[in-house]
């Protein structure tokens, strides 16, 4: 049928002297499912039909040894541009998600066919790499499809070695493996939410997980499921806040708005059950990835009756993947649109991340922005200044733009927003081209911080429906800015660094000082901290030799400073010290941290 | 190691852990036996297991389950672990099928539990020893010749909170519909799940399969 369709396409085609090579493949036709090999053809077909833009990759391989392929998007797609942000989708974890796979599918459609049209569009794709994967489970899919009794099957095909198959692969991943029961995750083989004999088991989980991390600037992650229209956000396993909660909140409310406005289909924001091992969990704890999941249509069970909501009525399948692109392209030009940011230091600009972790040092210092600044520049406890942001706008106006200013005590690991954080103001403004200053007015805080310096860090968000913030770190965000600030004007000896550890895993930290910022005859030292805790056996078997925080725990870090001998009074210089904290997790271990700028040299000024 | 892999985790095996002549050493064959050690999470487990390439048989509570020798054991002594050996048979399960006789207590008494009530068996879930005791009180314990798969059911429940802290816990849940009733869970469950379902005062209907 669709042959012939094509036959005759191509005649009229020819008729009206129009040459079919131009025009690319024909549009996938979804009003029906694709079987696999259809799906998978429909992938390839795609990729050959854009080669400048399009380019089939393989993750890794399914335990039955099928290849999990996907398709990268991108304007110099046989380049790895390690510049350029990340963006991932993936569907069908599961099975019987048929709908899943080919929302990723018409995803890529979308992208491909209106790149060369839609300049807004190709704009931010020019800036990113984008990733398809439509089948996780490449396995679980071909024996869903294989026969009548089969549709419903839900995991891929593990050998459990007992007279049962399969693990449940949305409850493999290493967060929080092993806890419940049921829905929950299971540790009974047969059933439907087996989390696997150990976490990480599946080759399908290990190539998700290994193929994300490879990535140089990984920002979100969609993996799209069925059914019952819901967009769900981290945490699955638990029904508190996650660290960056208001950020992403805002990006899954504001993603149900776009998916309504098509259709009217209001997806909820919460789902009946905890979940442990699940892939955005994972990935928000790991790297700070945001990371969403859209469960689509159809809101109840209708459909097949062997596999009542899997498998609904193939009218269903056009509405659900119309819908949920808007909330997909809204992801990507977030990712990809430098539309509003905030310098993060003097030479930035405005390209994520700002500021990588060398091994030593952050190759910026990314907490001294110079769009954040106060009047008087010398902040006296108690007293109210102003508090200026600047906020760039590449765009067009930027109507009902809103610009948030917090202080916090600084630590390393620091993010925003952050549930230690005070709220200096919020404002909501239109944002013309250029630049716009939004000001404050700041009672700067008395007394010390919460390890007795005075010292604080400001932190600055500006979002818009069109340009918000993926993550919660200041480097890979340039939604969000932070500086440094000392109440007094500088400290002569001493100083110190806290390590606050709110990774929810354990992690090993480095605090070093940026020699580069140095000035000649100055002496910086980082004593060793003296531990009286046992050796941590994560540590031991990555082969950490250095410290190691705990989770929840704090740890100041003295700094000594050492003038040179014709030091004189009044002379001051700024310092840089980097902090940076490496879970104790397997994969690839992403550093999260950041650090200080301590103006040193002379004493505290007296009101 | 390998040929210890498929042999413990074959289907084909089944008969052979279960023949009365297997024993702790047959299951431990060569070198490699089953130990245990305790770990604090899963992470900790992922990175044994990446570091160290010890391939987990089991991960269960705080105990990373492997098979391992006095070499491998070292190796892990000298990381702060205490390896303890293991009887594969209390720890392995399989799922069998069974002529349905006797009464169901006399099972559960036994270790086993019933996954699904057939018209003529049962398909049953087991440690290697509390199947092989089925066996020794009379039972024609046989492979499973289907995998065996889920009932798709409807429990009806007042207030969505028991979803979460009663029926989750229990079924593999597909979705949940708003009724005059309260709420409608849609789901997939083993038949010692809707038993305890109903224990629970929970009205579960199973839906016939088209």
């Amino acid at each position: 049928m669709r042959i012939g369709h094509l036959i005759v396409a191509t005649a009229l085609l020819v008729l009206m002297g129009i040459s079919t090579s131009t025009l690319g493949n024909p549009p996938i036709d979804f009003s029906n499912f694709h079987t696999p090999t259809q799906l998978d053809t429909e992938l390839t077909n795609l990729a050959a039909a854009h080669p400048t833009i399009a380019q089939i990759f393989t993750i890794g391989t399914s335990v039955e040894g099928r290849s999990i392929r996907g398709i990268k998007i991108s304007d110099n797609v046989a380049t790895n541009e390690s510049s350029e942000g990340d963006v991932v989708f993936v569907g069908l974890h599961h099975a019987r998600e048929w709908i899943s796979a080919e929302m990723a599918l018409y995803l890529a459609e979308y992208l491909l066919t209106n790149y060369a049209t839609d300049p807004a569009l190709q704009a931010c794709m020019n800036n990113l790499q984008i990733w398809i994967i439509p089948v996780v489970n490449p396995d679980g899919y071909a024996y869903s499809a294989s026969t009548a009794p089969r549709r419903c099957w839900r995991k891929n095909r593990r050998n459990n070695g007992d007279g049962t198959f399969g693990v449940d692969l949305n409850r493999n991943y290493s967060y929080q493996w092993g806890f419940g029961s049921g829905a929950e995750g299971s540790n009974i083989t047969s059933e439907d939410t087996y989390r696997g004999p150990s976490p990480f088991s599946e080759p399908e989980t290990i190539a998700v997980r290994d193929f994300v991390q490879a990535l140089q600037n990984p920002t979100t992650l969609l993996t799209y499921h069925s059914y019952s229209e819901l967009f769900l956000r981290p945490w699955s396993y638990t029904n508190t806040d996650p660290p960056g909660e208001p950020a992403l909140r805002f990006l899954a409310q504001d993603s149900i708005a776009r998916i309504a406005a098509v259709h009217g289909h209001t997806y909820a924001e919460t789902i009946w059950y905890n979940a442990y091992g699940e892939t955005t969990d994972y990935f928000w704890n790991q790297a700070r990835i945001s990371g969403f999941t859209p469960e689509l249509r159809p809101s109840s069970a209708i459909g097949n009756p062997s596999c009542p909501g899997f498998d609904p009525p193939a009218s269903t399948i056009i509405p659900t993947l119309e819908e949920n692109v808007p909330a997909a392209l809204a992801l990507i030009k977030d990712a990809g649109c430098k539309t509003l940011w905030i310098k993060d230091h003097n030479t930035d600009t405005g390209a994520e991340p700002s500021a990588v972790w060398t091994g030593t040092n952050w190759s910026h210092a990314f907490w001294v922005s110079p769009d954040i600044w106060t009047v008087p520049a010398t902040l006296i406890e108690g007293a109210t200044v102003t508090l200026n942001v600047r906020v760039h706008n590449d765009g067009g106006p930027m109507n009902g733009s809103k610009v948030a200013a917090y202080y916090t005590d600084p630590r390393i690991s620091l993010e925003f927003p952050n549930p230690g954080a005070t709220l200096i103001g919020e404002q909501t403004v239109n944002l013309p081209s250029g630049d716009t200053t939004v000001t404050f007015s700041w009672v700067v805080p008395t007394g010390t911080n919460s390890w007795g310096e005075r010292h604080w860090c400001v932190g600055a968000i500006v979002s818009h429906p069109d340009d918000r913030p993926l993550t919660t770190q200041i480097q890979r965000s340039n939604n969000i800015g932070g500086r440094n600030f000392q109440t007094t004007e500088a400290v002569t000896q001493g100083l110190s660094v806290a390590i606050e550890n709110f990774l929810n895993v354990p992690a090993e930290y480095i605090v070093t000082i940026d020699r580069r910022s140095l000035p000649r005859g100055w002496e910086v030292v980082v004593p060793p901290l003296r531990h009286h805790k046992k050796p941590n056996r994560k540590a031991l078997l990555l082969g950490v030799k250095g410290n190691v925080i705990d989770p929840g725990e704090t740890i100041i870090q003295p700094i000594r400073l050492i003038p040179p001998k014709d030091y004189k009074p009044g002379e001051t210089t700024d310092i840089h010290v980097n902090g940076v904290l490496i879970p104790l997790v397997p994969g690839k271990r992403a550093p999260v941290g950041n650090g200080y700028t301590f103006r040193v040299g002379s004493e505290q000024p007296q009101r | 190691m390998r040929r210890l892999t498929t042999l413990l985790i074959g289907p084909l095996a089944f008969f052979c852990l279960l023949g009365t002549s297997t024993t702790f050493a047959q299951v431990s064959k060569g070198d490699q036996r089953l130990y245990r050690i305790e770990i604090e999470d899963a992470d900790e487990a992922a990175l044994i297991a990446q570091q160290l390439k010890i391939k987990p048989v089991l991960v269960r509570d705080r105990w990373f389950y492997y098979y391992g020798n006095d070499e491998l054991n070292r190796r892990l002594n000298s990381l702060g672990y205490k390896p303890s050996p293991q009887n594969p048979d209390e720890i392995l399960t399989r799922v069998a099928r069974i002529g349905r006789k006797g009464q169901e207590e006399r099972l559960r008494e036994l270790g086993v539990t019933i996954l699904l009530r057939e018209r003529t068996y049962w398909i049953v879930n087991g440690t290697i020893r509390a199947l092989r005791s089925l066996r020794n009180v009379g039972y024609a314990v046989a492979d499973v010749r289907v995998e065996p798969r889920p009932r798709l059911v409807h429990v009806t429940v007042k207030e969505e909170s028991v979803v979460k802290t009663d029926v989750a816990t229990r079924i593999d849940i597909h979705t949940v519909q708003r009724t005059r009733e309260g709420y409608l869970v849609v789901g997939g469950a083993f038949d010692y799940a809707i038993d305890e379902l109903r224990a629970a005062g929970f009205k579960v209907e199973i839906v016939p399969n088209p």
